[in-house]
């Protein structure tokens, strides 16, 4: 009993630690959920043309995560009109939904694709689009080094007050 | 269509400041244009009279207390009507117009610039011309018969100043033809609609009923859209809106070699008017259509229409 005491002390250190790192792991989920979402956009308008309220309704419906209420009021917001300019209320929203998730540097990033969308040159959307693409991927590859390193100093705390418990109590 | 729908198909287009003073006004069932031009009145134009809208929301004939448009009411309804995105509606853009759910065709007018691809492009949009579209049900009744005879269709050609009504009445003759009456076998009827006006197939709205027998192609140049339609679809009729340049032509040739009936509009004063142009004329003297329907406006709002054989003789004349 006591050694399985004990090894159930040192499973739950395991999953302490790894719980510690899911915050992380949703930001960089929430990240390239947005770099993904993002891209779609840029292809509808350069393939399909599709207006932005539309696009904005259909993407909401592609996705369950935090971006899905921000597509989904941009949209709403935007076909029941009103005398407001596109980029002041997508930062609107865009701080509502997301400014307590994503940090000032990857909020920019996203902001800045958003008054691309304005754009009438699909050149330039392609580009844009690739642009933001490629930044957030960079961003993405430096967190998720930071998140296994991270993770692995949870897991040898975690499991080294474990053992430190299992110690003092065996 | 009712005008009780017009202020929802409208009022959500205009800035805040025009939109308190528009909704009124949007109730008129005479309602024909608004026309907004910066720095100058806003004027609305009814089936009889022209007004300056007020800047207590009311219409007046004097020029004074008339609300006056802004550059940022101009900017706002252009976002608006774009639904904020120019990249979808940059064709229309080119070609001066955007058409709304309804029906209503907005008139642009700007600067003109020729972008890196040698295209015509247009911005700094200086004033717009919003144009009320109508659906009135059954006001080809009184002469539709003389456009038939023996359950045969007759090459038609509907003419009238801009503004005279000509797609209200081909919208009604489509239906008409689409669907049949009491004399008339319904027909197979292709419209290729270049400008989303005849039925309105815009992505919001569902469109104009055009009958159960219409099969539409939506926002497609005529001359191609006409002889597409005439190898796809198997019609006994093809109807188009305000023909006029060289390829149509050439497509009206090849269509009634086929055995086709035509069902076409043209702006125009009267008949001698469009036998006078370079290519309709030119071909309207050599191939006559064995109808001509004249519209003119009346100052009582109503419509005068003629109808004219191929030999220019009087077929029928009436109010509408």
């Amino acid at each position: 009993m006591r050694w399985f005491g004990a090894f159930l002390l040192l499973v739950s250190g395991y999953l302490l630690s790894r719980r510690l790192s899911e915050p992380a792991m949703r930001h960089v989920e929430i990240l390239e959920e947005g770099e993904y979402l993002f891209r779609l956009l840029e292809s509808e308008i350069r393939n399909a043309k599709v207006p932005l309220p539309a696009l904005f309704a259909e993407i909401s419906r592609r996705t369950d995560s935090i971006w899905k209420d921000f597509f989904a009021e941009l949209s709403k917001k935007m076909q029941d009109g009103g005398d407001f300019t596109f980029s002041e209320e997508f930062e609107r929203l865009f701080s509502i939904h997301l400014a307590e998730t994503l940090t000032d540097e990857e909020q920019n990033l996203f902001l800045r694709a958003g008054r691309n969308l304005l754009s009438d040159d699909l050149v330039f959307h392609k580009n844009a689009s690739e642009q933001l693409s490629l930044e957030i991927r960079e961003h993405v590859a430096v967190m998720k080094k930071r998140l296994d390193s991270q993770k692995k100093v949870y897991q040898v705390l975690c499991l080294s007050m474990s053992a430190l418990l299992v110690i003092i109590l065996l | 269509m009712e005008t009780g729908g017009l202020a929802g198909e409208l009022l959500h287009i205009f800035s805040d400041s025009i939109r308190k003073r528009m909704e009124r006004v949007l109730q008129r069932p005479d309602l024909t244009e608004i026309r907004l031009r910066v720095y100058l009145p806003l004027t609305i134009r009814t089936l009889k009279k022209e007004y300056y809208l007020t800047e207590e929301g009311g219409l007046s004939c004097e020029e004074t207390g008339a609300y006056r448009v802004t550059p940022e009411d101009i900017r706002l309804i252009f976002q608006k009507i774009s639904q904020y995105s120019l990249f979808a509606y940059k064709e229309e853009v080119r070609e001066g117009y955007i058409t709304l759910k309804g029906g209503h065709r907005i008139g642009l007018c700007g600067k003109v610039y020729y972008d890196g691809e040698g295209r015509r492009q247009m911005q700094q949009i200086s004033s717009m011309n919003i144009r009320i579209a109508r659906e009135v049900i059954g006001c080809c009744r009184p002469f539709f018969p003389y456009l038939t005879e023996d359950g045969c269709f007759f090459n038609t050609l509907l003419i009238s100043p801009p503004g005279g009504g000509k797609t209200t009445y081909l919208r009604d003759l489509i239906r008409m033809l689409s669907d049949g009456t009491d004399y008339f076998e319904g027909q197979n009827v292709s419209v290729v609609d270049e400008r989303s006006e005849i039925g309105n197939r815009t992505r919001l709205s569902e469109g104009f009923y055009l009958g159960k027998r219409t099969d539409l192609l939506d926002h497609c140049p005529k001359a191609e859209g006409m002889l597409m339609m005439l190898r796809t679809m198997g019609p006994q009729i093809i109807a188009a809106d305000e023909i006029g340049d060289a390829k149509d032509m050439e497509a009206l040739r090849y269509i009634r070699n086929c055995g086709c009936r035509l069902l076409l509009t043209v702006h125009g004063r009267d008949v001698e008017d469009i036998l006078e142009r370079p290519y309709l004329g030119e071909y309207l003297r050599k191939n006559p259509f064995e109808r001509y329907v004249q519209i003119q406006a009346e100052k009582t709002g109503r419509r005068r229409i003629d109808i004219f054989d191929a030999g220019k003789g009087r077929v029928w004349r009436g109010v509408t």
